[in-house]
């Protein structure tokens, strides 16, 4: 064979040619590393030329230092003698593997080397790249949730060894790494043949075919579980078992089961009609139903179960369309639809909600919405009137939100609010609204607290304010406002109506009142108001006055009763008041009433009451109107005393109107008689001497006739003027009178005999007292048919009532006056007294004077019980001290 | 045989009783009595055995007036023939009334009673109103 060197001669190469060819850099150096050779490559390495980097140091090249490297695999070639190869870096972050082959001579020495240096900066990133990789993997296997176990066939197959194992799978086997290592799987998994595990293994290893095993409950005592396996070999011939423990899935599975069955029981049990509906090839066959449909169906459905929708619903493709779609889409849906029911003949109005159950059931749930649709219906048709109401009310109706957003009104809002449509407010704050005038922005803060204490408080008390309206009007308006839910959403309603004729109406209606209370007040006359039980409700200040109270409030409050009883005199009108209200209340008119009431100074006055019955608000009261008649009372007193008077005057002149005019004719008839018997006479001369006696007759009726029209003058004065009084002697005057009766008496015997213990008597009187005198003597001789005339007078002193007086007793043998005489004599009743005689006015006219001196007289029996033997006259007059 | 007309005069004034008596006397007429109240009237017209013709018989007089005395009397003769001369014409009717026969009111002349009283006796019917009221007319 020829030497390679000849042959290389023989193409003409030479030797070192050859090394420039290749890529590996190829240096041959002395024993101090300095390069005596270099190829193309290590020159081309660093951008220079073979021949530049002859002399040069190797170090200095490439490490771009002025010393080798202690890992210098060259230094150490040449050191050693035996080839050494190392991987180095350089600075411009290259990897190469340098490998150092020391140069010998013949003689054996070292004298040099020969570098060859490849890159190999790819591989080593290569390399790096795997390294990071397989840590990689190594983490994942060893941190998978399922167990890998990797084991190595051992006797062609009889047995395996655990190769690896991952953390899990050491966490599930209880055991230590160290233990397991390199140990057969029937050692440490005694039981992996029970369960059929181990012939897996084997088949897998031998077919090279992945093997899925299903769960089966693995147990060794000392390990149990359910174990699921899977199987494969690995390219590098072990087999890997990758297993989970799925006790826990299966306890689930187990619960599931359970939980089917129960929820089984609850499907039955949906208080609703549901239908299960089975996938069967391109059909659906209705496998359950639950007790609600039977129930619907009237058991009815039995006789569909196992039957297929395209049979059923021929007629309902829409249905067999929900039940593909549902299944197909794995979704949900719902819809309604009317359904006819052959056992109500009639159709119903459902919701179908299709629920797909996997793996290949659908379950169609029914809900019958005929009565909700028909209660949608006629909630529908109310909420209609509801609107059509709202929209027609004349009140504005507003819903605002919490924020105080309109969120609906009605059209009467738009002309409470000025606004063209209701557009203009639906979606606007009330703030913005009620800026749109100047002064209705006063109203935000109103409002405002408005908002917040009805929602604070869920009530609003109604009120009034004024709107302005766009034209400038103002309108007053009442609000009501009231917390409303809607779909659980909080919502304020506020109702505004319009009140501008009726605040109109009020401002007149209080100008009025305050017109009529002032008058109320202002009134002389005091005014109250009752209720039913008599307790003051209102008065004004007269009534102050007249009740003696220190203001109303005394009044206002209490009872009649109650005030009444303030003063023991006023105590006894309370049944009288008491009356006249019951009769007011009866609608018995009650005529205005008189009485008298006792101030607290202790002054009576006299009141006029008039009492009404009224109505304020529905509610029935009494007014009492009550007026100061006092000064009236006395007017009125006066009048009656002074008719009494004038009565008195009239009767008493008629008294002596008839009194005169009977005695005068008497008089008359005397005259008269006597005239005729003079007529007589004169024809008679026989009668002559008569004639004297008749005239003296006549003489005697003109005195009488004269006396009688003085006592009829005086009486007349007596009744309408008070006699002066003065202090008199009285003795001398009673002499007087009996004087005058003895000398006028002619014809008649007169006793006359004054027995008196005084000497002398004063009184106060007054000429008058000779008229008393006289009739009373003139009587007990005119009234006496004794031939004798007797008359004692008795004066003596006397006491009556601790006063004082002089009592006069003129006792006569007269014919006396009878017991019911006695009653009238002194009494002017006129013509009653029918059987007083002649004299008549005498007596009265006596009674007269001596009442004027504050005296009295009567007459007593001289005997008594027999007044036929004489009369006492008795006077008492007041004595002057 | 004439019969003489018996007057029985009751009258408590008695200057005018006494007038009338002799006035009457001088007429031709018979006074049986006189009697100053209604009291001694009846008395006297109980005791008269033989009752008289006429009675003139005044009215307010005391104890009893004329009515209460012409109602008694009348009791005891119902045909009395009572003509009452009072002054008092408030009671004209009320005499009448009770059954008087005529009423004379005061002042009338001696003539008018005269003819009242026959007139009255002449008639024998109380129900002659011829009865003058008027002022008598002086006879010449």
């Amino acid at each position: 064979m020829p030497k390679l060197s000849d042959k290389f001669k023989e193409l003409g190469i030479k030797e070192f040619q050859l090394l420039d060819s290749i890529s590996e850099l190829v240096s041959v150096q002395d024993k101090d590393l300095k390069i005596l050779w270099a190829n193309k490559a290590a020159a081309d390495s660093i951008g220079s030329t073979p021949k530049d980097l002859i002399g040069m140091h190797c170090y200095e090249i490439w490490e771009q230092s002025d010393k080798p490297s202690k890992n210098c695999p060259v230094l150490k070639a040449i050191k050693t003698g035996i080839p050494c190869q190392n991987e180095m870096s350089t600075p411009d972050g290259r990897f190469w593997l340098i490998s150092g082959h020391p140069i010998k001579n013949d003689n054996g020495e070292i004298i040099g080397a020969v570098e060859i240096t490849i890159e190999i900066t790819k591989l080593k990133e290569t390399e790096k790249n795997l390294k990071e990789s397989e840590e990689k993997f190594r983490e994942l296997f060893n941190n998978m949730s399922s167990g890998f176990v990797i084991y190595d066939a051992i006797d062609d197959g009889d047995d395996f060894i655990i190769k690896d194992m991952n953390k899990t799978s050491l966490a599930m086997s209880e055991m230590k790494k160290r233990q397991i290592l390199d140990k057969k799987v029937t050692e440490i998994f005694p039981a992996v043949k029970k369960i059929g595990l181990f012939s897996v293994f084997q088949k897998v290893w031998k077919t090279g075919t992945p093997e899925y095993v299903k769960p089966t409950y693995y147990d060794d005592k000392r390990l149990s579980a359910w174990v699921e396996n899977y199987v494969f070999k690995l390219p590098s011939g072990e087999i890997v078992a990758s297993y989970n423990d799925v006790t826990k899935r299966k306890e689930a599975e187990e619960i599931r089961i359970e939980s089917e069955k129960k929820f089984k029981a609850l499907f039955k049990g949906i208080p609703t009609p549901s239908y299960t509906w089975q996938k069967v090839n391109d059909d659906f066959i209705l496998v359950d139903y639950s007790d609600a449909a039977a129930r619907i169906t009237q058991g009815d459905v039995q006789r569909f179960l196992g039957m297929k929708a395209s049979e059923m619903y021929k007629e309902r493709p829409d249905i067999i369309e929900d039940l593909n779609r549902c299944f197909e889409e794995k979704t949900y849906i719902s819809k309604e639809m009317s359904y006819y029911f052959e056992v109500f003949k009639d159709y119903r109005h459902l919701l179908v909600q299709y629920a797909f159950i996997p793996p290949d059931l659908v379950l169609a749930h029914t809900i019958d919405l005929t009565e909700k649709k028909r209660a949608e219906q006629e909630l529908k048709e109310s909420e209609e009137k509801y609107r059509y109401l709202f929209d027609r009310s004349p009140y504005s109706i507003t819903i605002v939100d919490v924020e105080g957003n309109i969120v609906d009104c009605n059209s009467a809002t738009e002309h409470f609010l000025s606004a063209h449509s209701k557009n203009d407010l639906i979606g606007k704050n009330f703030k913005d609204i009620f800026s749109w005038n100047e002064e209705n922005k006063l109203l935000i803060p109103i409002f405002e607290k408005r908002i917040q204490s009805l929602l604070n408080d869920k009530v609003l008390e109604p009120f009034d304010f004024p709107l302005i309206q766009s034209i400038g009007d103002k309108m007053w308006v009442h609000g009501e406002g009231s917390l409303i839910k809607i779909e659980n959403e909080k919502f304020m309603q506020f109702i505004i109506s319009d009140i501008t004729e009726q605040k109109r109406a009020e401002k007149e209606l209080k100008e009025s009142e305050e017109r009529y209370r002032h008058l109320f007040e202002r009134s002389p006359y005091s005014i109250s108001i009752v209720d039913l039980e008599g307790t003051i409700i209102d008065c004004n200040s007269a009534t102050d006055y007249f009740l003696s109270a220190h203001n109303r409030n005394d009044l206002i409050g209490h009872n009649f009763k109650e005030i009444f009883s303030w003063n023991e005199d006023d105590k006894n009108l309370i049944p009288m008041l008491e009356k006249k209200i019951e009769d007011l209340l009866k609608g018995v008119a009650v005529e205005p009433f008189d009485f008298p009431l006792t101030q607290t100074t202790g002054n009576i006055i006299w009141v006029q009451a008039q009492g009404s019955l009224m109505e304020i608000e529905n509610k029935k009261f009494i007014q009492f109107i009550i007026s100061n008649i006092t000064e009236k009372k006395k007017a009125e007193q006066k009048l009656k005393e002074s008719e009494e008077k004038y009565r008195i005057a009239y009767n008493l002149a008629n008294l002596y109107r008839d009194l005169f005019a009977h005695d005068m004719n008497n008089v008359l008839q005397n005259i008269l008689s006597s005239t005729d018997l003079l007529s007589m006479y004169k024809n008679y001369p026989v009668y002559m001497d008569k004639v004297m006696e008749t005239l003296t007759i006549l003489r005697k009726q003109v005195k009488r006739g004269a006396n009688l029209i003085s006592n009829v003058q005086k009486l007349s004065q007596l009744e309408e003027i008070q006699y002066e009084v003065e202090q008199i002697e009285i003795l001398s005057i009673l002499q007087e009178s009996v004087d005058f009766l003895e000398k006028s008496s002619q014809g008649r015997e007169l006793q006359i005999k004054i027995d008196s213990t005084l000497e002398t008597c004063i009184i106060n009187g007054n000429e008058l007292l000779r008229d008393v005198f006289d009739n009373i003597l003139n009587n007990a001789v005119k009234y006496n048919d004794n031939t004798i005339v007797n008359i004692l007078i008795k004066i003596s002193k006397t006491k009556k009532n601790d006063l004082d007086f002089i009592k006069f007793e003129f006792i006569d043998n007269g014919i006396g006056i009878e017991d019911e005489q006695k009653k009238v004599i002194f009494q002017r009743v006129g013509r009653q007294d029918k059987s007083l005689r002649g004299m008549g006015l005498g007596l009265s006219l006596v009674k007269k004077i001596i009442d004027n001196y504050n005296g009295e007289i009567w007459v007593e029996n001289k005997v008594p019980d027999d007044y036929s033997k004489g009369s006492n006259f008795v006077i008492l007059l007041p004595e002057v001290g | 045989m004439v019969n003489i007309i018996k007057v029985f005069i009751v009258e408590d004034d008695l200057d005018i009783a006494h007038l009338y008596q002799k006035l009457l006397v001088i007429s031709g007429f018979d006074v049986v009595g006189i009697a100053e109240n209604g009291e001694t009237a009846i008395k006297m017209y109980q005791s008269f055995s033989k009752k008289p013709d006429i009675i003139v018989m005044d009215h307010r007089m005391p104890i009893k007036n004329g009515i209460d005395t012409t109602v008694e009397i009348l009791k005891i003769e119902k045909t009395q023939k009572v003509i009452f001369a009072s002054a008092d014409r408030s009671v004209k009717k009320e005499v009448f009334s009770i059954g008087a026969v005529d009423f004379l009111e005061k002042p009338f002349s001696l003539d008018t009673l005269a003819q009242c009283i026959k007139r009255t006796l002449d008639s024998k019917t109380v129900e002659d109103e011829q009865i003058s009221e008027e002022y008598p007319q002086e006879t010449n």
